[in-house]
């Protein structure tokens, strides 16, 4: 495989797996999804604030410096 | 999650972190203005399962005054704005920039909520045609879907746009205008 399909490959695969979420999320209370939900977002927020990136930094990588 | 009508949506789920930040900027900006959340975390609290540090959300255009109301509010429930200080570089920013100013609590930069003044039609639609999600005993506005989905596959597009929208394409079939979708991505060509 080159690295277009590697690419198309990979964005198929992710496509995939937001349906499958979108059905389990349907298909399921609110209670069960969202606590598997939460583990993922919390953990990213706890990392945000314990990030050693700068002010400066991440305006810059948001585009706004 | 109830699809209550067109313009109701009701979740029993559990508040994370993200939700907590949210509603504690809400309580100090619905003192001052209108608002609709617009992007990805529309998609997130519809149980789209990805992270984001940011929450954008759009609010009818104010002048100086105002701002300088909600901006000394949220500063005295401790937060700050990241781009600047200073009350006349904020309004230039929103008004004559056209971009976006960023809160979060200080001192920290992350999560943080991005709010922007209202500048074409489509912010205007979104802010007179919300979206009520209520989860538990809080509600918030969000732009109404069909416009969500249509903006991320023509205008924005990116993997992760594209997929916030099928996502919503997917949770709120049957709940949503394909037709009026369509004619959305049309108008936004």
């Amino acid at each position: 495989m080159n690295a277009k399909e590697i690419r198309k490959k990979n964005d198929e695969d992710r496509m995939w797996f937001v349906r499958k979420w979108a059905n389990y999320v349907k298909t399921h209370p609110d209670r069960v999804w969202s606590k598997q939900q939460n583990i993922l977002i919390n953990s990213m927020i706890h990392n945000a604030k314990h990030s050693s990136l700068t002010l400066k930094q991440y305006l810059k990588m948001k585009g706004e410096l | 999650m109830k699809f209550i009508n067109k313009n109701t949506i009701e979740l029993d789920r559990e508040i994370n972190e993200l939700d907590r930040f949210v509603f504690d900027f809400l309580k100090v900006l619905e003192k001052h203005s209108d608002y609709v959340i617009v992007s990805g975390y529309v998609a997130i609290i519809l149980g789209r399962n990805r992270g984001t540090d940011d929450v954008d959300m759009i609010i009818p255009k104010m002048d100086k005054v105002q701002l300088k109301l909600l901006y000394d509010d949220l500063i005295k429930h401790g937060f700050w704005c990241i781009n600047s200080g200073d009350i006349n570089d904020l309004y230039a920013i929103l008004e004559q920039d056209k971009k976006s100013i960023r809160f979060a609590f200080e001192p920290g930069f992350s999560p943080n909520v991005e709010i922007k003044f209202a500048k074409n039609e489509y912010d205007l639609l979104a802010l007179k045609n919300p979206v009520t999600i209520k989860m538990q005993n809080k509600k918030f506005k969000t732009s109404f879907l069909e416009l969500q989905i249509a903006y991320k596959e023509v205008v924005l597009k990116s993997n992760k746009d594209m997929e916030d929208a099928q996502f919503l394409r997917d949770i709120a079939k049957g709940f949503i205008n394909e037709h009026l979708i369509h004619e959305y991505k049309k108008m936004l060509k």
